[in-house]
């Protein structure tokens, strides 16, 4: 699993490749908890190079979007491949996530 | 119809749920399995495998056998731990509709584990826990 960070105009773009498991995950917890101190723009993670989650993976997401309610910025999730979108909506993740198909109709 | 069977036996670490990963794949291939079962069938067994790691109290160095078989269009996968009884199916499914604010990250992967399935048993068997997962394999 890759982090790759892109700034677009002021927004932050969080591109996750690979696998979010229990191996890759805790990674994920660790640069999140660094990034979540001050993060500096609208936050929009990237799904489209992510190939697996897990609930180890849905467990790091979900502690992002609730500490970014904290924040006055936005935080979405751009572009899920359809078994991973599938796995999102069955927890009910895409009621409390928003989910977009493309980083474009994220920023509008 | 030709039945095929695949044993392994899985590390209690998270080195196991690689290995689990690597496993999966190869089975897969060999079985001609889509890429949309084997997520599944991954997702279903690194959920049993972690849960098991993080909650039954296992001995380090303890394993979990898996067997799966292919039967015609089912797919039939067998967990076995020797740790204390630990009934999964029987754990509480998470408020899947709480706001953000109250919702806990905690039974989601045993949820996932049944909205996976076909279907989703435990049994004690011998001083060991048993779980039997069964899904059917749709065309495409």
């Amino acid at each position: 699993m890759d982090i790759s960070i892109d700034n677009i105009d002021s927004s932050i773009i969080i591109s996750i490749t690979g696998r979010l498991d229990s191996v890759t995950s805790p990674k994920l917890e660790e640069w999140s908890d660094e990034f979540l101190e001050s993060p500096k723009g609208d936050t929009i993670m990237d799904f489209s190079q992510l190939e697996y989650i897990s609930s180890a993976g849905l467990r790091v997401i979900l502690n992002i979007s609730k500490v970014m309610k904290n924040h006055p910025y936005r935080f979405s999730i751009c572009n899920p491949q359809d078994h991973v979108r599938e796995v999102f909506e069955i927890s009910g993740f895409d009621s409390i996530i928003p989910l977009y198909k493309s980083i474009e109709e994220c920023m509008a | 119809m030709l039945i095929m069977k695949e044993k392994f036996e899985i590390i209690n670490s998270l080195k196991g749920i690689e290995y689990l990963r690597v496993s999966l794949e190869r089975i897969a291939q060999s079985w001609s399995l889509s890429s949309k079962l084997l997520f599944e069938l991954n997702l279903i067994l690194e959920e049993l495998c972690t849960n098991y790691i993080e909650h039954a109290a296992a001995e380090s160095n303890s394993l979990l056998d898996v067997e799966m078989v292919l039967d015609g269009k089912i797919i039939e996968v067998t967990v076995k731990d020797s740790g204390k009884p630990f009934n999964p199916t029987e754990m509480s499914d998470p408020d899947i509709n709480a706001s953000i604010d109250k919702r806990e990250p905690g039974g989601l992967g045993l949820y996932l584990v049944k909205r996976y399935s076909d279907s989703f048993d435990y049994s004690r068997v011998d001083g060991e826990n048993v779980v039997t997962i069964k899904k059917n394999i749709n065309p495409n």
